[in-house]
């Protein structure tokens, strides 16, 4: 977080909120004219990621919910939010590719084959 | 016949030849989405358009009947406009889901849009949405996308003869379905898929699953049933992704039944893709060569008379004459392709042929069917017997369990012999309606001779189409209708012990050619049993040497219908693991076991069937057999039993080994066939 853009923020806007990953949330001060509404921006906690967002401020960011969701989980089947990891080591690789050790199923997984007692 | 000019060209054909026909001689293609060749003629789409001189208006060339020097315009203003404004009106309902829809590709409207649609809508209000039905686990609906064109409906009621789907309201709330939700209970219903011209109809196990430009098209036949239906396989990426049928008027027309159709998921389920050895009472993965070494150490020097074989229901012919000459190079009469214990008399063709062909049934009338439900059995025929019997008179007879739908009217005789005994000596009342045609058939189902009096029922059915004239040189009326593809083909290559030569006691090796359906139980313990085929079931894990085979999509093979027609099914997909081709494995086994095959290519095999028996020389085509020789069978009609005949098929969804490794088969299973009837809880 540059120090020029955390002074026009604190000067153009107002500080909403500050999400479980560091990332702060703003909203201007004056509504746009054409919009009719204020601008809405973050500020991320690292490097420019906008899948870092996690879904109850990323509703608020893009105006879908006059106020931030609470970020309390409500349900035993909801995940963690990730950001997109492609192009990172920990990015997804299906079974059987180089970096996850490069061993294929023998028969390719694309039928089941008999075995005794089966 | 009719002289009718068609832009110009002049055509004649028959009177009552409707417009549509003409232009079609002439070489026009009309747009249509209602009209089928072999469905009635409903005339709702009105996408056919003409126009005809002297009409004041353009005409529905489907439902017009031609005149004599009728002069017929298909590319003018006025028909362009029209098509364009029936386009137009049948798209305001359809929604522009094409992207998404499984038609896509081979869709009828879309194509017929490229020509006449619109490129915009002036269509501001809403569009008609419509619930998505069930019918069944194998047709799914998209009822948004329907036009209307009750192809289904007349498909379902003309075709399959179960008239269970219908249309409900008119105008915009007409909506096609089954008036009370329920599964489609016909073993046709795949058709619908393939005659629907939108994508209301589509696929349910294939939905999503591809485009049509994707796959790669392999010609080849169906042997899951014996009708032997011309098959398309629909291929990508090493996968079978879809079954269609290919039109072959004398056999399959353009139907296929829904065994063959959907259960190619089977093909990927409980396959056998490695040699399996059986060591310390155990069996273990193997490699080819310690299959056959182990093959070798118990089969070398054993005397011929105590190896045995047996071939089962799908094997191709090529597989089937290596084992017989690989047997014979052992000195082994002990062949046995009959498996279900049918007692087909292997001595001469009339006997185990269904002699009338499939395409004759539309030239007999009057039939006897004894010990068999076609409907099951091969469904494709039990269309054609039905389309005949809706063609005329056409008294049906059938012998067997009462309370059967055969889905055409017939005239239920009895339920076992005893109703043969009254045919036989003419005191039946059947006996006069058989009488009277003049081209009468019967139809004898494999079934009905797999039991203790099998040869008595075979003998007493050849007396009873010699007594009921069914037995002419110009006519042969006389058919045994087979259950799977590869039984006939083991019969005409004399796949059959010689009757005089009894083994002299239990083999001490057996080798089992697909023969999923041997009895397990029937071997003794200590024989030494080789099992070849593609998928693992009983007699598989009973074997001491098991061989990874093809399954019929997976190799280049020659197949016998039940007329005897000789097709060829080619390699679509290539098999498993370390499966090969079955005449492969056996010529690699005749080299360990020092009775070398004298054939290396497909070629030579085929020129080997040839030498066997000629018929294979000619594939794809059937000559018409009268019966020249009118001695039955051996077998004495006086043995009958008592015993009603059973049927030899009881779940049509999985009578085969593909289609009870299939998934999609086993739903059918389970949704369709008749439950125990729960008691209701009032009685």
């Amino acid at each position: 977080m540059s120090f020029m853009l955390r002074l026009s923020s604190a000067l153009s806007g107002r500080k909403i909120g500050t999400d479980r990953f560091g990332n702060v949330y703003f909203e201007g001060k004056r509504k746009l004219p054409v919009y009719g509404r204020a601008r809405r921006w973050v500020i991320f906690n690292g490097p420019d990621d906008p899948t870092m967002v996690p879904p109850e401020w990323h509703a608020w960011l893009h105006h879908t919910t006059p106020a931030p969701l609470s970020e309390t989980k409500r349900y035993a089947w909801q995940k963690e939010h990730q950001p997109n990891l492609t192009g990172t080591p920990a990015a997804y690789r299906p079974a059987g590719h180089d970096y996850v050790g490069g061993r294929q199923r023998s028969n390719g997984g694309d039928y089941e084959a008999w075995t005794p007692g089966s | 016949m009719a002289k009718v000019t068609v832009d110009g060209v002049e055509v004649e054909v028959p009177n009552g030849a409707s417009v549509l026909q003409a232009c079609e001689a002439a070489g026009k293609e009309i747009p249509r989405f209602c009209y089928h060749e072999r469905l009635s003629v409903a005339g709702n789409c009105r996408m056919c358009l003409v126009e005809v001189e002297k009409a004041p208006k353009p005409i529905a060339s489907c439902s017009y009947p031609v005149a004599d020097g009728m002069k017929v315009f298909t590319d003018t203003p006025m028909v362009r406009n029209g098509r364009r404004g029936v386009m137009e009106f049948l798209l305001i309902n359809h929604p522009l889901d094409c992207p998404i829809c499984d038609q896509g590709g081979e869709c009828d409207l879309q194509d017929e849009a490229v020509a006449y649609g619109m490129d915009r809508s002036r269509f501001q209000e809403g569009k008609r949405s419509i619930k998505d039905k069930y019918v069944g686990p194998l047709v799914k609906t998209i009822m948004n996308r329907c036009i209307h064109c009750t192809r289904c409906v007349r498909f379902c009621t003309e075709v399959a003869g179960v008239p269970e789907l219908g249309a409900t309201s008119r105008g915009e709330t007409m909506e096609i379905g089954t008036y009370v939700e329920k599964a489609l209970t016909t073993e046709l219903s795949g058709n619908l898929i393939d005659i629907c011209p939108v994508g209301a109809l589509t696929s349910r196990p294939y939905a999503f699953a591809s485009r049509p430009w994707e796959l790669r098209k392999t010609d080849s036949v169906d042997v899951l049933d014996a009708t032997g239906c011309n098959i398309r396989v629909d291929t990508r990426a090493g996968e079978v992704l879809r079954i269609q049928p290919r039109t072959n008027d004398e056999v399959n027309e353009e139907w296929l039944h829904d065994r063959g159709r959907f259960s190619f998921d089977g093909l990927k389920r409980r396959r056998l893709d490695r040699p399996w050895v059986k060591r310390d009472g155990k069996l273990r993965p193997a490699t080819w060569a310690e299959a056959f070494d182990a093959i070798a150490a118990r089969m070398k020097g054993l005397p011929g008379e105590r190896i045995g074989a047996a071939v089962g229901d799908l094997v191709d012919a090529e597989a089937i004459v290596a084992l017989k000459d690989l047997m014979a190079g052992l000195g082994s009469h002990n062949l046995e392709c009959r498996i279900d214990g049918a007692a087909v008399d292997a001595s001469r063709p009339d006997f185990w042929r269904f002699n009338t062909t499939i395409a004759g049934i539309d030239e007999a009338d009057a039939l006897l069917i004894i010990g068999s439900n076609p409907r099951q059995e091969a469904p494709v025929l039990n269309a054609r017997i039905r389309r005949r019997t809706l063609a005329g008179t056409f008294p049906v007879g059938y012998i067997g369990p009462r309370g059967v739908n055969l889905t055409y009217g017939h005239d239920w005789l009895g339920e076992g012999p005893e109703t043969l005994r009254a045919l036989l000596d003419g005191s039946h009342r059947f006996s006069e309606a058989l009488g009277r045609a003049e081209r009468p058939m019967l139809i004898l189902g494999r079934g009905a001779l797999a039991r203790p009096d099998g040869a008595a029922v075979l003998a007493a059915a050849w007396q009873v189409a010699s007594r009921h004239n069914m037995l002419r040189p110009d006519w042969h009326g006389f058919n045994l209708l087979h259950l799977f593809g590869g039984q006939v083909g083991a019969l005409e290559l004399g796949f059959v012990a010689p009757p005089d030569l009894a083994p002299p006691g239990p083999p001490q090796a057996l080798w089992l050619l697909g023969a999923d359906g041997f009895d397990a139980s029937r071997i003794p313990a200590d024989t030494f049993v080789v099992y070849q085929g593609h998928h693992g079931e009983a007699a598989a894990a009973r074997a001491d040497v098991i061989l990874p085979g093809c399954a019929y999509t997976e190799k280049e093979g020659t197949w016998v219908n039940t007329e005897g027609r000789v097709q060829r099914g080619r390699l679509a997909v290539h098999p498993p693991g370390e499966a090969r081709e079955d005449w492969k494995i056996i010529r690699a086994a005749s080299e360990v076991l020092g009775a070398r095959l004298p054939y290396d290519t497909l070629a030579a095999v085929r020129a080997r069937l040839v030498e066997v028996n000629p018929v294979f020389a000619r594939p794809d085509r059937l000559e018409r057999r009268g019966c020249e020789d009118k001695s039955g069978p051996a077998g004495d009609p006086g043995s009958l039993s008592d015993a009603p005949f059973a049927l030899p098929i009881s779940n049509y969804w999985q009578a085969d080994v593909v289609s009870r490794a299939s998934e999609t088969m086993a739903e059918c299973a389970r949704v369709l066939l008749p439950a125990v009837p729960e008691r209701i809880a009032a009685e």
